[in-house]
């Protein structure tokens, strides 16, 4: 306890805390649970820099509903709605290109359409950006913990994917849009009565561990990255980027939707699991002709993809038994 | 009712815990299960305090360094009293409450 270089690491990570005193009682803490040794533990050290980092910005800060943070992801969700309606508006657009509507089947003729171009542009821009917007509005609501932004990343990332996928589709293929407008139809006309019910979808999102959170907006950014750099258009890696994106979301919502349920019978985390693990090559390769599975993007993505069905796997296997919600009949505690 | 929470609860129920102390008092309670980390427990704590649930008793200083020693209030008692049975320490801390 004496050791001044254990003293110098524990304060070096005590000092990411805002207030002094508060600071010092976590030296205390930090050098007494680091039980002799000469560094504190690896993990205490990233969980006080985390919290730190949530008090900093603002969190957990007392008197406040939802701080900084909160107020950082409910721009970000304006600003998505912003895009989202921008993007919906060029798509409508599009809709009525005289190009499109006289022939509907060549629609990438850009040398003499220069305002498809700058539709197909401003759309896939509109789409990706709004992606991204999802993402940080994920993250900021993973940092921030706060039920309304989580509740709102849940409607609007899964719209955003809708219309990103639906958008994408229309340029490669216009017959197929009808199926995507569908699915977007039906999600949009889903989140918009859960929107009118935001205290229960928020109830239901806090149950989401907060690393699906992270996990979302890292999705989202991988996936969108591609989307922006190609510029014209996603191309083929961005197309199958969204259209795993699609089903990341169609996963999240499933889990978001499922989470009280699953919480209540963990035993169907293990069903779950077992139907998505084989169904997710199938699904992700039939949704596309031109996938190829061996491209080093695609495996990244799919890994991505993968990791929170691996994840639920393990929790399954580690916490086998389900979670005690109350006693058992009889009284006892078990 | 959180585990974590109601185990932290617990561990502040029959007498005044500076920070290790608690951290100590929940892996005795849930059998080294549950091991509070410095972060978590004073974001707890924190919120806790905010809710009126557990407040600061004395502040010591020991080698130069401060120790602050939280225990449950009232509020907090009652709480802990009704929480529903989440864990097993749920036993431990009836005993404490009404003890």
């Amino acid at each position: 306890m004496s050791d001044l270089a254990l003293e110098r690491r524990c304060r070096w990570v005590a000092r990411t805390y805002p207030d002094a005193v508060r600071a010092e009682e976590v030296l205390t803490t930090l050098m007494e649970s680091s039980e002799g040794r000469r560094a504190p533990r690896l993990g205490d050290v990233l969980n006080v820099l985390w919290h730190a980092l949530r008090v900093r910005l603002g969190s957990t800060a007392p008197g406040t509903r939802f701080g900084r943070v909160g107020d950082a992801a409910s721009i970000a969700v304006v600003m998505l709605g912003v895009m989202q309606v921008s993007a919906a508006a060029a798509l409508t657009y599009r809709l009525y290109e005289p190009a499109g509507r006289e022939n509907p089947d060549v629609f990438y003729d850009g040398s003499h359409h220069m305002t498809l171009i700058f539709y197909d542009r401003s759309l896939t821009y509109a789409a990706a950006f709004a992606t991204l917007l999802g993402a940080a509005t994920a993250a900021a609501a993973c940092l921030g913990r706060v039920r309304l932004a989580r509740a709102l990343t849940a409607v609007t990332a899964v719209t955003g994917g809708a219309l990103v996928v639906l958008a994408q589709e229309w340029t490669v293929d216009p017959t197929f849009v009808s199926g995507w407008a569908m699915i977007a139809a039906a999600i949009s006309v889903v989140f918009a009565l859960a929107v009118l019910f935001t205290g229960a979808v928020a109830r239901a999102t806090t149950l989401v561990p907060t690393w699906w959170w992270g996990m979302s907006a890292i999705l989202c950014a991988v996936v969108a990255m591609p989307t922006i750099d190609t510029g014209r258009g996603p191309g083929e890696s961005g197309r199958i980027g969204v259209l795993l994106l699609a089903y990341a979301f169609q996963v999240l919502l499933l889990i978001v939707l499922a989470t009280p349920l699953l919480r209540t019978f963990p035993y169907l985390w293990a069903g779950l699991t077992m139907l998505l693990v084989p169904a997710v090559p199938f699904l992700v390769i039939g949704m596309d002709d031109h996938n190829t599975p061996t491209r080093p993007g695609y495996v990244v993505l799919m890994t991505l993809l993968m990791w929170p069905v691996v994840v639920g796997t393990l929790a399954v296997v580690l916490r086998i038994r389900p979670r005690p919600m109350a006693g058992p009949p009889g009284g006892g505690d078990g | 009712m959180h585990e974590r929470t109601f185990l932290l609860l617990t561990a502040l129920a029959d007498e005044a815990r500076h920070g290790y102390g608690v951290i100590r008092e929940v892996a005795d309670l849930s059998s080294g299960r549950v091991r509070l980390r410095p972060g978590t427990l004073y974001a707890a704590l924190d919120r806790l305090v905010a809710e009126g649930l557990v407040g600061v008793e004395r502040e010591e200083v020991v080698d130069g360094r401060l120790r602050r020693y939280y225990r449950v209030t009232g509020a907090g008692a009652s709480v802990l009293e009704s929480a529903r049975p989440v864990a097993p320490a749920r036993r431990f801390g009836l005993r404490r409450v009404t003890a």
